[in-house]
């Protein structure tokens, strides 16, 4: 007991980094106050803006603007070539092939489950190192309203808005995307010169697959050569898999990861590789090298607890009704995974349905509107 | 009190403290900054208080409550480096490694136990300083440490019988 007490005022003894100039304390006050007293020069400078906006033909917005998904709503070919794109929620950003991409829960240290790492440092404690084991990048989802708006660009057709903090010599930069719902945060290792990097992982900012596979509109054609699979009462249709059987996997009970488990669980999955991108229940937590990514496959899930568990993750986009199914997407933790929870329709219970974002989205979009009871 | 040379002392305290109480460094170090702009805006009102520091603290915690939406609302670019503007990372590291740790452990505690105790432990006031920061009795303030020593205790006898 008296250890635990001992460090924590030995640690803010101690101190961490130093204190921000006087001065930039200073203009900030002063920054602060005359937000609070001139709301009409707020108004003035955002005419201002727009005048310069419409000059220069763009429109800065902080609605939601989802575009035609099944015409151009994933931005093809901003993968840098020898770069992987990773999608999480209604994002992708593309990432040097080689860099790890731990899950927030991946680590033994509580660090958040809302957020994804791309390429952090790991410290001996099995936490992320966040201080000079840069560059790394982070995803996070964004709260409206709670992003500065001073510094904007347009990337990729989207308002990107900017701010650049420096703390103890390194360098972070903060983009802002009200339209994809995230926050990118990214960071350059101490005494490098700005970077290469991040401007091209912020070039590679996109919409997800998810978001072609989600949006309303045409029901795709099942493509001949597909299977059709069912489980449990649930069927569905599925690429062809070049002559590798389908696998049904029993897995043992876990006590991390996205979906803890009491007991055995059995699922099917069509694809070759794992499902689930990171690697989420090694002991003492996460460790390189340990990272596949999901590819064009399906995984469903029966086991009531697990199902449970998904509903506890808040809906991400709209619940809609296919073949009498009621079928809600909701915030997966993991990444490059559409996840959907299956209802209703006389379905003997519900189901997770674990849906892989290979390629633009369409092979997903064509899946989950193959769902129906069996 | 001379408000610069207290906030370059009270900073990095604030910081680490914290870290400690959150486990996450760039949410804290976001509040942190925020706290201080108030306490800069206040000082004259702050600065006559038996502890500003812990004030500061927790005013952060709040801002760190309200999701960094309020800091974030009014922030500008700002960027700073170590004082003698080199990097400090190896041992800024280990640091953040040690706060990070002990949150952990404080993970075990209720919101309130973790306010009272990184205010009493972390940052050594008293029990009525503490009560006053926090609007609370004295009395509330010995219960609650009491309970939150009782809930370390017990976690680590719990850990001791499971490694035997």
């Amino acid at each position: 007991m008296s250890d635990t007490l001992d460090r924590l005022h030995a640690v803010v003894e101690g101190g961490l980094g130093s204190a921000p100039p006087l001065e930039e304390l200073r203009r900030r006050v002063r920054r602060s106050a005359l937000t609070r007293r001139a709301p009409v020069m707020a108004a003035l400078a955002a005419s201002v803006v727009a005048a310069v906006v419409i000059a220069v033909g763009h429109r800065p917005t902080n609605s939601r603007v989802v575009p035609s998904a099944l015409t151009h709503a994933v931005t093809e070919g901003v993968t840098p070539k020898g770069w992987s794109p990773v999608a999480w929620r209604n994002a992708e950003v593309s990432v040097p092939d080689g860099w790890q991409v731990p899950l927030g829960q991946s680590f033994s240290c509580g660090t958040p489950a809302d957020r994804l790492w791309l390429n952090p440092g790991l410290s001996m404690a099995g936490c992320p190192n966040v201080v000079d084991k840069a560059p790394y990048a982070i995803l996070r989802p964004l709260l409206p309203g709670t992003y500065p708006k001073e510094h904007w660009e347009i990337v990729n057709g989207m308002t990107v808005y900017s701010n650049t903090r420096i703390r103890d010599g390194q360098r972070t930069l903060y983009e802002y995307v009200p339209s994809l719902g995230v926050e990118l945060q990214m960071a350059k290792a101490p005494g490098t010169t700005a970077g290469a990097v991040e401007s091209r992982i912020l070039g590679s900012l996109s919409y997800s697959p998810r978001i072609v596979a989600l949006e309303k509109g045409p029901v795709p054609e099942v493509p001949d050569g597909w299977r059709r699979l069912s489980f449990e009462g649930l069927t569905l249709e599925v690429p062809p898999r070049d002559g590798k059987p389908m696998t049904y996997s029993r897995y043992p009970a876990q006590a991390c990861g996205p979906y803890p488990t009491m007991g055995d669980w059995v699922n099917f999955d069509t694809d070759t590789k794992y499902f689930g991108g990171a690697p989420s229940c090694v002991p003492g937590g996460w460790s390189a090298g340990a990272w596949s990514r999901a590819g064009s496959g399906v995984e469903v899930d029966a086991v009531p607890g697990r199902v449970a568990l998904g509903t506890r993750f808040p809906v991400l986009g709209a619940c809609s009704t296919i073949h009498g199914l009621r079928v809600c997407p909701y915030t997966a933790p993991a990444y490059d995974v559409l996840d959907v929870r299956v209802s209703g329709g006389h379905l003997p219970h519900a189901f997770l349905v674990q849906i892989g974002l290979a390629g633009t989205g369409m092979t997903a979009r064509t899946i989950l509107h193959s769902l129906r009871k069996a | 009190m001379d408000f610069e040379e207290w906030y370059r002392a009270a900073h990095p305290r604030v910081l680490a403290a914290l870290v400690a109480y959150c486990g996450d460094y760039s949410a804290a170090s976001e509040a942190t900054d925020e706290a201080f702009v108030r306490a800069f805006s206040r000082w004259a009102r702050v600065g006559a208080m038996a502890s500003p520091a812990g004030w500061t603290f927790v005013v952060a915690r709040n801002v760190l409550r309200r999701g960094i939406a309020r800091s974030a609302r009014n922030l500008v670019a700002w960027s700073h480096q170590s004082s003698d503007g080199s990097p400090v990372a190896v041992d800024e590291s280990a640091r953040v490694e040690a706060a990070l740790e002990v949150s952990r452990a404080l993970g075990l505690l209720t919101r309130r136990q973790r306010d009272v105790v990184v205010l009493y432990h972390g940052f050594d006031l008293t029990q009525d300083c503490v009560a006053e920061l926090l609007g609370i009795s004295r009395s509330t303030v010995a219960t609650t440490l009491l309970d939150a020593r009782r809930a370390l205790g017990l976690r680590l006898e719990q850990k001791g019988e499971t490694c035997v």
